[in-house]
């Protein structure tokens, strides 16, 4: 399936490929998020595939929360999720997954 | 529409040309490491995209090229003119399948067994005796430093693939460097800003990590660095012994990195041609509809119009001129397939023939490069079946056995000259005469001089051919390559001393799509004569044209010089002026008038053709809409040339002999 981005309750959840199709949507949306809020957290349960521009863009998103002060928590990654991670040598703490970021 | 299998048959015909000229480079002594390289890369691009897009007799066939390639680049199989001719050999039979489409060439299987034979033969000849060795046989730990390019990703790259990759050959150790990846207001992110560091645990050699990032490796930085082991001094291939593993691929590592890096493909677009041939057409549309607005705001005594319309006029000409070069092509790109030329018929004939070429980088318009390939290929093929001698007679005349070809691109003034020219023995100027007299080409008593001998052999059927080989007596003669370069507004003239070889040059115009010209005028009708013909204008009064007693002469310093009068070739009417104006233009070595009312002056002109059913008119090449809105014919001078000598003995023998 397409990627597709839910907003519910507060948390963001992304459905579909977590890729450089996609990367550019989700851009846009999470600095639209942390414009308008302090706290963000990225449900990634349902992500069905991801590369190397999906998990770049997720640590550049923490390089952001890092400078400007805000929350962002990783909920639940799916397998791929953690498995590109460590097929292309990113350490899941970089990427904040499972953990919450203050 | 974007169709992905033409794409993948553009690349292939570009890989395969490569090969050819690295195949050849190869054949010609070139043993160097990235000459095998080369030729493996493109193997394997071919094999793996040819693959992906269903060519599979191609993939298999590509696989045992890449094999053989892959013994040399290991060392255990040495470049060799034999394997470079198998190469070649391949490159054809690769391009045939290709043609043949997806679904194969049945016909191709047994050629392209009869190949893969002869590569396993010569693999069984390999140091080892068993062709393909692993390159190293301990497993070591290699360090790999891999900065990709940043549009990586956007270009379809795909590191998880590559590690996977890596994974095969052993174990791998990927870390990721994230310093460079920006924050999200900053981030570009179909980039790539990240890079790796990885340690691979394997036997297989660095050619097989590297084959891992064949695909990558033009725009990435990628270093691979020895096992700690073999980084002790092993300073040359001599002390390398078995016992210090990896120690010859350490070696082949220092020379590759020693190795100038390929140049960064430039950035280009491929466009149809047929596009190109629309664009131009439209700009020349545009050239004449300026033309005529700028006659129309001229009757009007306006600043307001005519600074726009100035303004117009200077951007229509930038526009033309940038259009123009944008078909501009360097004639290397043709040069190149004459090395293969030379190469298979100097084999064949049993002769030692060397082609040199200069001014690869001199550029043409598309439309003469691509009509200027046939004539070439004949002139190539005639100095090498008729011109260079074997290599025992050439040393029995103290020559160099190897007989040199020289093709040679420059330019001069408005166009481009192209010379063909051999060391050989010449041409033969009594078989010449000879063949001509028995031809009933001139008679027997003819005295000419050695230019108008030579000449002879541009008519039509004129050969001196003493056997028919397969390369020369095809029924094609040296009046056709004349007729083709005639066709692109080009000469060609003759030169040649007996054991010394003979020198043929082109000379062509830059566009066949533009044209410096002079206007004339015949009574209302406007023409346009190419300048490059236009030697000088004199005036015909009213009693010399009597004086002439009908023979159509005109005595130019002391010169007798023939001409035309176009007011009775066109047929018009109308009144001749007391003083008619001829216009003296010169095809290769004949001075002719043109005899005019009025000359206007220069001018530049996009040509237009005449359409098919004007194709038979040898006296018009094309013609112009003016200003005003009229027609203007374009002269064609080698027609007009070849009506003032009707006959072949007259356009051999120029006028003077035949007054």
């Amino acid at each position: 399936m397409l990627f597709q981005i839910r907003e519910e309750h507060g948390i963001v959840r992304c459905e579909g490929n977590l890729d450089i199709r996609s990367v550019e949507e989700l851009r846009t949306l999470l600095s639209e998020w942390f414009v308008r809020n302090g706290q963000l957290t990225l449900d990634l349960s349902a992500v069905e595939s991801c590369d190397t521009a999906g998990l770049q863009l997720l640590y550049s998103a923490r390089q952001q929360i890092a400078s400007h002060r805000k929350q962002m928590a990783i909920q639940a990654p799916s397998a791929v999720v953690e498995q590109t991670a460590l097929a292309l040598g990113i350490p899941l703490e970089a990427l904040g997954l499972g953990v919450s970021d203050v | 529409m974007y169709n992905p299998v033409e794409t993948f048959l553009q690349e292939a015909e570009d890989l395969l040309i490569e090969i050819e000229s690295a195949a050849l480079e190869m054949s010609n002594g070139d043993t160097s490491p990235e000459r095998t390289n080369q030729l493996f890369r493109a193997f394997h691009t071919i094999k793996g995209s040819g693959a992906m897009f269903g060519f599979d007799q191609v993939a298999d066939f590509t696989h045992h090229v890449e094999s053989t390639l892959d013994a040399v680049r290991s060392g255990s199989l040495a470049p060799t003119a034999e394997l470079a001719s198998l190469v070649l050999l391949a490159k054809d039979h690769i391009k045939l399948l290709l043609s043949a489409g997806q679904s194969g060439d049945p016909a191709g299987i047994e050629t392209g067994r009869k190949l893969i034979d002869h590569f396993h033969a010569l693999a069984r000849t390999a140091v080892t005796g068993t062709g393909t060795l692993p390159e190293t046989t301990e497993e070591v730990s290699w360090e790999i430093e891999f900065r990709p390019a940043p549009n990586l990703l956007s270009c379809g790259g795909n590191p998880v693939l590559l590690f996977r990759d890596l994974a095969k050959l052993g174990r791998c150790e990927v870390r990721a460097h994230l310093e460079n990846v920006p924050a999200l207001g900053d981030i570009q992110p179909d980039l790539c800003y990240l890079w790796w560091t990885i340690t691979l645990r394997t036997s297989a050699g660095e050619n097989a990590i590297r084959d891992v990032f064949i695909f990558v490796e033009d725009d990435s930085q990628i270093e691979i660095k020895a096992p700690a082991s073999v980084t002790t001094p092993v300073a040359t291939g001599e002390t390398a012994t078995p016992t210090v593993p990896c120690a010859n691929t350490r070696l082949s590592s220092e020379q590759v990195s020693q190795a100038p890096k390929p140049a960064a493909k430039e950035a280009t677009v491929r466009v149809p041609a047929n596009r190109l041939d629309r664009l131009v057409g439209l700009v020349g549309e545009l050239v004449m509809n300026q033309s005529r607005l700028a006659q129309a705001a001229s009757q009007f005594d306006s600043a307001e119009l005519a600074l726009p319309v100035e303004e117009i006029e200077r951007l229509v000409a930038e526009l033309r001129d940038d259009v123009l070069s944008i078909r501009m092509m360097q004639i290397g790109t043709i040069f190149g397939r004459f090395r293969r030329l030379v190469h298979d018929l100097s084999r064949e004939l049993g002769k030692e023939v060397e082609l040199k070429t200069e001014g690869e980088d001199t550029e043409l318009d598309k439309s003469i490069l691509d009509q200027l390939g046939e004539p070439l290929v004949h002139l190539l093929r005639n100095s090498i079946d008729h011109g260079i001698e074997p290599a025992a007679q050439r040393v029995a005349q103290g020559k160099a056995r190897h007989g040199t070809i020289l093709l040679r691109a420059s330019h001069t003034g408005s166009g481009v000259v192209v010379t063909v020219e051999d060391d050989g023995r010449g041409l033969d100027r009594t078989a010449i005469q000879r063949k001509a007299v028995e031809k009933g080409l001139i008679p027997a008593d003819a005295n000419l001089t050695d230019k108008e001998i030579f000449n002879l052999i541009l008519l039509p059927g004129f050969s001196t051919a003493q056997a028919i080989t397969s390369v020369s007596g095809r029924g094609v003669g040296m009046d056709v390559v004349k007729k083709q370069i005639d066709a692109l507004r080009g000469s060609l003239v003759l030169a040649s001393e007996p054991g010394k070889g003979t020198r043929i040059s082109l000379t062509l115009p830059l566009t066949l799509a533009i044209i410096d010209g002079l206007l004339v005028e015949i009574g209302s009708d406007q023409f346009i004569i190419p300048m490059n013909a236009v030697m000088e204008n004199v005036e015909l009064p009213g009693a010399d044209r009597l004086r002439g007693n009908g023979r159509n002469v005109i005595a130019v310093r002391q010169e007798l010089v023939p001409y035309i009068d176009l007011r009775q070739v066109f047929q018009l009417g109308g009144e001749r002026p007391p003083i008619e104006k001829i216009v003296i233009v010169q095809q290769e070595d004949q001075r002719v008038g043109l005899v005019v009312d009025r000359v206007i002056g220069t001018h530049q002109t996009v040509i237009q053709s005449l359409g098919r059913f004007f194709r038979d008119i040898d006296i018009v090449s094309g013609s112009t809409v003016m200003g005003d809105g009229r027609v203007a014919l374009i002269l064609d001078i080698p027609g007009l040339v070849r009506r003032a000598n009707p006959s072949p003995e007259h356009s051999a023998t120029p006028y003077r002999s035949a007054a």
